[in-house]
């Protein structure tokens, strides 16, 4: 190897090489950066609050003054509403909300002081609930039933009700362990211990199970015509022009219940693919400029390189040199970047916290993979090239 | 490989008139292990072509060569590797030595790859042709006949049946001509290779076993 390192390298230009180092890192510290934070910020994109798959609209009918005097349920969907709307295309699934066909009272205790108040259920297929499953569970044999409330009631109880009425404010977490006892009267009576388990963004309603409050319904309900007040859709047109002129040709009001963490996390990913896409090309021009310069060495070492033919070298043996090379460089690229892309992490982990207190962050050693990963596809990349740009030379120069 | 046969080699470029009367061109020959020959003729009449054919590195020609039979034309690049690291040496006409190596390292570069000689063997051989307190010295700063000592030396380091010496001693005067032939009879009686010399007119002093006009 020394032999052939000193025969070699009176054409090694140190210079290509720090441009190519400077230039590798650019990109591929943009390459993990985007990996790094898609990695620490996708907590935030999914779970509890998570709309990242798509977009929910809820639908209701426009309430009419001749509506009005239905006794609430004049503005019904009828299945045929429902299955022209299935035919426009527009939903890639539709639900439809249950309404508790009974009275609720419900009771809070909290710290000695007990609330109480009127209200209602409502209920949508389980696909559309962003709780997760286990939680979602109802066993309405045992008395339990979870429930998922807005989270804008807690906003409003918190910054209107609450400082109003000289009440203390409540945490989510403070309102997760608080137990709900429900009274329900109907055709007959009865009571359920509801626990809350989320708080939705995406339906403005109080949510049970469909499976509980179908179960409830036919127990304790009056037994009144229940066809459902409102749609919820999945779907990703509701911006498109079909779409609004259907809603209004109809007189359907299409509520901005989806939540606007899907369209964020829909950008903020459409944001680093381009970013990663972008450290992508930069690594990979970096490479080809690594490459062909090395190419121009064994351009300039071809003479060499036919008389060490000669002598009996293979090709594998004639490019260690040139391996050893781009592989320390690349190495070093890649260690480089990692370092690059900690400090950057280190700066808008500071950012997140204050925006998100107690944000898990991933294990930054999670990154040396992809770093690892980086390094070797690019050493073993330009080794191949170098590799077969020499044995070209044994073939063209040797075989004539 | 203990036979090397040509049938009606010629090169490519030659006209017909450039093959006639020739002791080699355009016939069938055998060259045999352990025998010697020497292949006088004037400039351009082939001799580095003729080297060069048998070595693998040109095939502008017409007719077969074959090694124990085998019509080198099929050879791929591996078997040509494999042959030049353990059966076939080349001392070539221009040397193609590497001039920022030194004299030992330009025969180690060879000898690395075929472990044949011990440092002290090299040694040994640098001193007997008057190149031990030159063994550090860049090639570059050589004499031609230096350099083609050196080179002399790294054709031997390899397990050899048949060595090519295309104009050995060229450069050389007959002290040291004679000295580079004490050296190859000392290696053939060990390994018993075949040696084919091509010559200008000044020869390596040997006994040949044929002598061939081209």
């Amino acid at each position: 190897m020394g032999l052939l390192w000193k025969i070699i390298r009176k054409h090694l230009r140190f210079g290509q090489l720090a441009g190519y180092f400077l230039s590798s890192i650019v990109g591929v510290s943009i390459l993990l950066f985007g990996i790094c934070f898609y990695s620490d910020v996708s907590p935030l994109l999914v779970g509890n609050s998570s709309l990242a798959e798509g977009d929910y609209v809820v639908l209701t009918k426009t309430v009419t003054p001749l509506r009005s005097l239905k006794a609430g349920r004049g503005n019904t969907f009828s299945d045929e509403e429902i299955r022209k709307l299935e035919a426009q295309g527009f939903a890639d699934e539709i639900g439809k909300f249950r309404a508790s066909d009974f009275s609720i009272y419900a009771e809070v205790s909290v710290g000695g002081m007990v609330m109480s108040t009127d209200m209602f259920f409502e209920s949508v297929p389980d696909s559309f609930v962003d709780a997760p499953q286990e939680d979602w569970d109802s066993t309405p044999e045992d008395g339990n039933v979870p429930v998922i409330i807005p989270r804008n009631y807690l906003d409003l109880y918190n910054f209107a009700f609450a400082p109003a009425q000289g009440l203390p404010q409540l945490s989510e977490e403070l309102v997760k362990s608080v137990d709900i006892v429900f009274r329900i009267s109907g055709r007959q009576s009865g009571k359920f211990t509801g626990r809350i388990v989320g708080l939705s963004n995406r339906i403005n309603t109080i949510l049970v199970p469909d499976d509980f409050l179908a179960y409830a319904n036919e127990t304790y309900g009056y037994g009144r015509e229940m066809q459902p007040l409102r749609l919820i859709l999945k779907t990703d047109n509701a911006g498109e022009a079909g779409f609004v002129s259907f809603m209004n040709e109809n007189g359907y009001m299409v509520s901005e219940g989806k939540d606007a963490t899907g369209r964020v996390a829909l950008f903020l990913k459409a944001a680093l693919a381009i970013m990663a896409g972008i450290g992508l090309l930069i690594s990979v021009i970096s490479l080809v400029i690594l490459v062909l310069g090395t190419y121009l060495v064994v351009e300039k070492n071809r003479t060499f390189h036919a008389i060490l033919f000669k002598l009996g070298y293979s090709p594998w043996a004639l490019s260690c040199p040139y391996v050893i090379v781009v592989s320390v460089v690349n190495f070093l690229v890649a260690a480089a970047s990692t370092a690059v892309v900690g400090i950057a992490r280190n700066i808008y982990s500071d950012r997140l916290d204050a925006f998100f207190m107690d944000m898990p962050l991933r294990d930054f050693s999670a990154m040396y993979p992809a770093a690892f990963a980086a390094f070797v596809v690019m050493a073993a990349l330009a080794s191949l090239l170098i590799y077969r740009r020499i044995a070209s030379i044994e073939n063209q120069d040797i075989r004539m | 490989m203990n036979t090397i046969n040509i049938e009606n080699l010629y090169p490519a470029y030659f006209d017909s008139d450039d093959v006639t009367g020739s002791d080699l061109w355009n016939t069938d020959r055998t060259f045999e292990k352990g025998r010697t020959y020497l292949i006088k003729a004037a400039s351009g009449h082939g001799k580095s072509s003729f080297c060069n054919f048998l070595f693998g590195t040109r095939s502008d020609y017409f007719g077969k060569i074959c090694f124990d039979g085998t019509d080198v034309r099929t050879l791929g690049v591996s078997e040509w590797r494999n042959l030049r690291r353990k059966s076939l040496g080349l001392m070539f006409q221009d040397l193609e030595l590497f001039p920022e190596l030194t004299v030992y390292e330009n025969i180690a570069i060879k000898n690395r790859i075929t472990g044949y000689f011990s440092p002290e063997r090299v040694s040994g051989m640098l001193a007997l042709l008057g190149l031990k307190d030159k063994s550090e010295r860049q090639a570059a700063t050589l004499s031609l006949g230096e350099r083609q000592r050196t080179a002399f030396i790294r054709a031997l380091a390899q397990p050899l049946d048949f060595l090519l010496m295309d104009e050995p001693v060229s450069h050389l005067d007959a002290d040291n001509a004679e000295k580079m032939s004490e050296i190859l009879a000392q290696e053939r009686s060990e390994r018993d290779f075949g040696v084919i010399v091509t010559s200008l007119g000044n020869q390596l002093p040997m006994d040949y076993d044929e002598l061939i006009n081209l």
